[in-house]
Order: C-alpha cells, then structure tokens, then sequence
C-alpha cells in the first residue's frame, strides 16, 4: 500500500474559532495507482494532499506511507521519507528561482549529501520534453514548461509517490490537457503513484479511481 | 553544498534588493576603521612624544630612591654620576643619558617671590628631547654664568621676563640654604592654560642644580633613551644586570606613563562603545533585510522544506546569505576606507589645534591596526550569522503546510 489514512482529524484554530478540515478520513491508496481527488475551494483537498505528504501532522488519527507509519517520527526523519518517498507538484510551480532547469531537478537528490546522480535529472528532464532547456532559469520558461520542470523535479528522486495539488490550475486548457496526458503517461510507464487533486472534472475523468471530498469528508 | 549555493546566489542574484544592507554594513565598518585608524595613529604619536620628550626608555634612579626619594633626596642620589654614565652608554641598544637632579626653590624677582621646581639638566639631551613645546628665548646651554628657563606663569609672578637676573634658595645636602643669581634666558609655555609647568617650572644646567644644592658628579634620575622606540626584554635585561652591579633601580616608561595609559583606556573604552552600537545595528539591520527576504521567498522555503531540505539545511541557506552580506560588505567598507585612508593621508591628515594634550596643533593620519580591523569584520560576520540563525529560527516556526500557502 502506497498511503493509509486512518481516522485522520484536522483542526485548526483560528482564533476562537475551531474549524474541522479533514474529518475522520480514512483512505488507502494502492501502489502505482492514479487518484484525483475534487471538491470545491474549502473542502480540504490541500489539507488532505499535505497530511499524505507529511507536510502537515494530522490532530489524531494515522499516515503510513508505504507501510511506515509516520507518528512520533521527528522532523529529520520526516524529512527523508519526504525526500525519498514523496515527490511534490504545486499550482503555482514552485520552483527555486536562483536555480536553473536542471539544477531544480537536481534538488532532491542534491539535499541528500554528496553530488547527485546527474543522469537521474536528465533523464527525468527527458521524460518531460525539455532537454534543450537545461541551462534555463525559470523566469525564462512558460507556464507550462515549468510546470513540466516541477514534474521532472518530483521524478528524479524516483519517490514512488507524487502528490499534485492542482497541477493545471494556472495553465490553459491545451496545456493543462498536456501536463494531465504527461502525468497519466508517467503513472503508466513507471509504476509512480499519483494522487491529483484538481476542480476539473474533465481532467479528473483520466484518473483511474475518484475521490471527492467534501466538508472535511471523503466521498468515493 | 547546494543550500549554500541557493543562499549566495540569492544575493548575488537581487543585489538592488541587498544594496542598502551590504551599504549600512560597508558603512559601519569603514567607520570604525577610520575612528580606529586615526585613533590608532594619535596614540602611537602621543606614545612617542611621551617616550621621546618625557620618559624615555627607562628612568634610572639609587637604589631606595621609589621608597625614600621624596622624604631624603639627599640619601637617594646617583653619585659618581661620570663613571656610571659612560658605564650606561655603552650599553647595546642605548642611544643617549639625560641625567636630572630636581630640586625645590624659592625665587625672588624684582617684584615678587615665587616657589619653583623643577631640574637641572645636561643641555645637549635636554634639547634632543625637547621637540614640540612652545619655547620664547633658548634653553639653558653653554658655560658660564647660571642660566634658567621658567615657565611664562612663573615669570608673571616675579614680574621677570628674558634677560632678568633672580636669586633662588634651596636646601642644600647637609641642612644649609643655598641662594644662586641666575639669569632668565628663556621661557616655556604648555598646552594648559593652568598646568603646573607653567607656573611652577624652573630648569636649569645641571651644574647649575649641582651648585645649588651642594653636590658634585650626583644626580637623582638618569632618563635613558634606546634606539628602538620600544625597548624589548634583552633591553630590559641589560639594563636590569646594570642596575644590579651598580646599586641602582629603574623603571620602565610603562610604568611611568599613567596618563597616557588612562587616555588610552578612555578611547579604547570609546571604540568598544561604538562598535557595540554598530554591531547592534548590524544585527537589527541584516535580521530585518533578511527577513523581508524571507517574508518574500517564504513558499519557496516551504517548498525546499516539502522536497525534505531539513532544518539544518534551511539554516545553512539564512547562514550563507548573512556570512555573504558581511563578508561582501565588510570587504567594500574596509576598501572604501582604505581608499579614504591613502587619500587622507597623502593630504596630510585630519587637524588637530593645540589643546591641553598637545602643546602644538598637528595631524594624524589614518593607520588602523590590520589585525583590529580583521577583528572588526570577523565580529560582523559573527553578528550576521547570529542575525540569520535567528530569522532562520522565525521561518522554521512556521510550519511547512503554512509556508506552501503564503502568496
């Protein structure tokens, strides 16, 4: 099993007021396998996207990633299960903008220690169609290009499990078609698992299996 | 290695964005390498000018003299002064003897009476150290009659001036009064309106204080001058193994040069207060412009952090944009200052008019102390990297899902 969600609670407190966002959800995701996962702003898909991530501790309840449980860990190891498990692509691309193409794909095998395995960034660069891109900094890509670069960045650390929250989101609709074929065909060819969240219904018919959530709640 | 790197290209990439910080670092510390500097430069002149003119290396005096000399002066004189002078002067490292015999005296003028004191010297080493002070007529020199020179006070109250002839009475060794009619052939004036120099001084040849208080071939003290400005512990050893064979003591200028050590104490005391200042500015400065920085790159931190950059990781980003705005802007201040240095002192240096330290105006230049200097940027970089540790300690507070969020 790829992630397991048991029971998992989200409060936050804002102020006074407390404010459930995820509610006892509970969730297994199966290796290689491709999920979307929809609902309106406000439902809790970031939320949800971030406890799988282990970017987020949930209230109570309890996250294995791919048969480890993450409670108790501290924030060291945390960080390396992340590194070596969980790849990430975010809405607004997020990439280090004082870093050129290849090294932002570079990144995840760089913070490991010692020099990175080029030929695992240039291959994932490959994989997305930039090749000739390499020395270029992101302010000097399109959306949609660096977009890809933050897929080939999640790639190359080869984690297993990539978590998108809204990938086409600040695309057009060409190329959000294009990121969501590229992805599809990424889960094919290497057995990654994806879990996608997204508002479009459309793009979330290529997935394989549907979750919606709503209110803090999953509806399958 | 990569974290360092994301962190110096983060300056390197924004510099507009970092100027006024690497600025107000190059500022602060130039200006401490010029207040240093020129400081520096005045205490290493007022040190010579205190060796040179008025302490000399060492002061040698009979043994007893720093126990009895002021209650029995007369127990505690140098005799056979000749033989242990040339004794003195062939000592390695020994550049010239400038024997004194101080006495006490009252002097009677036309129009007046007046107490004085001062010393009888050897005309030739007391010229050699007397650069710099405010001199009307000559100094005592030459044979003949007995001459003196007085301080311009001292002449006011016995109503004399160059050319008078008074009579001065002291004590003689042996419980007489002595009484001696000595010309007036010059007068000195010192910095201070009302030091002690100018109302009490009185210096004469030193046959002429031999005469005055009955002795021959005696002095109380023996100021010694070394080639090297600073005499060095072989010195000290020579001189001590002298003064052992001898009878005598001695001390070293050092241990003579209160006032000097004091001033000294007060500007370092100064320097430090302002480098603390600045320092603390420093602090404030770099943590506000890095956290600006933060505030602005926070998803991207957020982001390093999702990719599983670890909080030591993230720490050596903060670190290495601190170091390299200290290091970048310690460099560019100490070049601007050492530019404004060479240009200062190729004009001359900063003036100074004549105060109650100096008899004479004059000008320092800027010569700080190369290993101060290297101090003062090292504590900048100390202070950088404390400022970033602890911004680097705000942006870890925040929790990643929170950092991914902000816009």
């Amino acid at each position: 099993m790829a992630i397991r969600l048991r029971d998992i609670e989200k409060t936050y407190r804002l102020g006074k007021v407390e404010v459930r966002a995820l509610k006892g959800v509970c969730l297994e995701i199966a290796e290689g396998d491709f999920v979307s996962l929809t609902g309106p702003s406000g439902a809790g898909k970031t939320t949800l996207l971030h406890v799988m991530g282990c970017i987020e501790e949930p209230s109570s309840g309890e996250v294995e990633i791919r048969g480890k449980s993450t409670r108790g860990m501290r924030d060291a190891e945390l960080s390396r299960l992340r590194n070596g498990s969980i790849g990430f692509i975010f809405q607004s691309f997020n990439l280090i903008s004082v870093l050129n193409v290849l090294e932002n794909v570079e990144y995840p095998l760089a913070i490991r220690g010692g020099a990175p395995d080029r030929s695992k960034a240039l291959s994932a660069i490959e994989s997305v169609g930039l090749s000739g891109f390499m020395r270029h900094r992101p302010d000097e890509l399109s959306g949609g290009q660096r977009q890809r670069v933050a897929i080939a960045r999640a790639l190359a650390a080869d984690p297993g499990i990539i978590i998108a929250d809204e990938p086409t989101a600040n695309l057009d609709s060409k190329t959000g078609a294009m990121i969501m074929d590229l992805l599809v065909d990424l889960n094919r060819r290497n057995g990654t698992t994806f879990i996608v969240s997204t508002h479009d219904e459309e793009l979330s018919s290529r997935a394989r299996r549907h979750v919606r959530i709503l209110d803090g709640e999953l509806r399958e | 290695m990569i974290t360092l790197e994301i962190g110096i290209r983060n300056i390197a990439r924004n510099p507009r964005k970092h100027l006024p910080t690497l600025v107000s670092i190059a500022v602060a510390i130039a200006a401490l390498f010029i207040y240093s500097g020129s400081n520096e430069h005045i205490f290493s002149s007022f040190r010579e000018m205190v060796i040179r003119e008025q302490l000399g290396g060492y002061r040698i005096h009979a043994r007893g003299f720093a126990e009895n000399g002021k209650r029995e002066p007369f127990d505690c004189m140098i005799r056979g002064l000749d033989g242990l002078s040339k004794g003195l002067a062939s000592i390695q490292g020994v550049d010239f003897l400038a024997p004194r015999l101080h006495f006490t005296a009252i002097a009677t003028g036309d129009a007046g009476n007046a107490i004085l004191r001062g010393f009888g010297g050897d005309p030739d080493s007391e010229a050699r150290m007397a650069r710099g002070s405010t001199l009307r007529g000559r100094r005592p020199e030459g044979k003949g009659n007995p001459q003196a020179l007085l301080g311009e006070e001292a002449l006011s109250a016995l109503s004399a001036d160059i050319g008078s002839t008074l009579t001065i009475l002291s004590a003689m060794e042996g419980g007489g009064i002595s009484g001696l009619d000595i010309e007036v052939v010059g007068a000195k004036k010192g910095g201070g309106e009302s030091d002690l120099e100018n109302r009490m001084l009185i210096m004469t040849r030193l046959e002429d204080a031999q005469l005055l208080l009955g002795l021959e071939d005696a002095c109380d003290t023996i100021i010694v001058h070394t080639k090297e400005l600073l005499p060095g512990k072989d010195m000290d050893g020579r001189i001590a193994a002298f003064c052992a064979e001898s009878a005598l003591e001695y001390e070293k200028w050092d241990e003579l040069a209160v006032f000097y050590e004091r001033s000294r104490e007060v500007f370092a005391m100064n320097q430090n207060v302002l480098t603390a200042i600045l320092l603390l500015v420093a602090f404030f400065i770099l943590g506000n412009a890095m956290y600006m920085n933060f505030m602005t790159r926070m998803r991207e931190i957020g982001t390093m952090r999702a990719m599983g950059t670890s909080k030591p990781q993230v720490r050596a980003i903060f670190l290495s944009e601190g170091l390299a705005l200290s290091i970048v802007g310690g460099a560019a201040g100490i070049a601007a200052a050492s530019a404004f240095a060479l240009a200062v002192n190729s004009l001359g240096g900063f003036y100074h008019p004549s105060s109650v330290f100096n008899d004479e105006a004059f000008y320092s230049l800027i010569m700080p102390s190369w290993g101060l200097v290297a101090a003062y940027w090292g504590l900048f970089i100390a202070v950088s990297a404390a400022s970033s540790l602890a911004v680097s300690r705000r942006a870890l507070g925040i929790s990643v899902s929170d950092s991914l969020r902000a816009e």
